[in-house]
């Protein structure tokens, strides 16, 4: 059987399916036209069942690409720094001095200008021992 | 995601494309439910990888036809794998065959027929005649897409022309 030469193919697809033979390629067309004209899906509905399949797969790549694993990792390390900052700040607010006075006890009201300097620096004043108190010299005699 | 007019523009492929391709895959495998399922697929695949589509490498129509030949080839790969046999597609067209023609042919007894003449091809001649048929492609671009020599298409296409018009021959 004579093989097809691709340099003389005819436009027709029938030529190039047979030989030189015209009724042959007559023939061809036939039945290439009865292959062509069948309606696989004559009412069109498998291809508007796909068409709408694609549209919702459209759909969902968009929101995979919304929740995907990239978008949820960034929300995450987001919520991670968020929280260490508030963390950090609450954790530095607590080392502050607690200068409230405590209204109950007497000898925790800071009265002069030195006590209040001592509980600014943290230094609890202690009332029975006067070598804490930088103002008042003690001298040994009552 | 794909934009809106991407969208549009993949729409108008699909309603240039989708009943050449569906009637080329029923060919290849039968008229069964799977027909519907694995064009489903090639177009699915597609919109997916629609951007690495290349212009340079051929149309739209290769490069869905190719997506389709590959579907239906490893679809069959892996019926052979669960010791389905293929063919087996074919046996209602087969069998409808030998019903007589009471009055002209319908739409449908039309199918059939045409169905039932494939069915005698073995599956290269059949793969390399749908393409003939639905594709539109000459014989150097199915030989590049089949991986055969231009040659050997054309040969075989000779052959199988030959066989179907024996085939109408004796039916009509």
């Amino acid at each position: 059987m004579k093989p097809y030469d691709e340099s003389e193919e005819p436009a027709k697809p029938a030529a190039s399916t047979a030989g030189s033979d015209t009724g042959n390629t007559a023939s061809d067309e036939r039945i290439i036209a009865r292959f062509r004209q069948i309606e696989f899906d004559p009412q069109g509905r498998i291809k508007n069942r796909i068409r709408l399949n694609l549209a919702g797969q459209d759909n969902k790549t968009g929101v995979k690409h919304l929740f995907g694993y990239k978008a949820a990792a960034g929300v995450l390390v987001s919520c991670l720094i968020i929280f260490a900052l508030v963390y950090r700040q609450d954790s530095h607010d607590s080392h502050q001095p607690d200068i409230r006075p405590d209204y109950y006890a007497y000898y925790n009201f800071p009265s002069t200008g030195d006590e209040a300097m001592l509980l600014l620096n943290e230094t609890p004043p202690d009332w029975l021992d006067y070598h804490r108190f930088p103002g008042i010299q003690f001298t040994g005699k009552i | 995601m794909l934009g809106i007019q991407e969208f549009m523009d993949f729409s108008e492929i699909y309603e240039e494309h989708f009943d050449r391709i569906y009637a080329y895959i029923c060919c290849r495998i039968g008229l069964d439910g799977i027909a519907e399922d694995l064009a489903a697929q090639v177009f699915q695949k597609a919109l997916a990888r629609s951007g690495q589509y290349d212009p340079a490498r051929g149309n739209i129509a290769q490069w869905l036809f190719g997506i389709a030949r590959n579907e239906i080839n490893y679809h069959l790969r892996l019926s052979a794998l669960r010791h389905f046999v293929p063919l087996d597609l074919f046996s209602e067209a087969l069998a409808a065959k030998e019903k007589p023609v009471i009055d002209g042919l319908s739409e449908q007894q039309e199918k059939t027929e045409l169905m039932a003449a494939l069915a005698t091809l073995n599956a290269r001649e059949r793969d390399l005649i749908t393409l003939k048929f639905y594709s539109e492609m000459n014989n150097r671009e199915i030989a590049k897409l089949s991986g055969l020599s231009e040659s050997n298409v054309g040969t075989i296409l000779s052959r199988t022309m030959e066989k179907l018009r024996q085939i109408f021959a004796e039916v009509g």
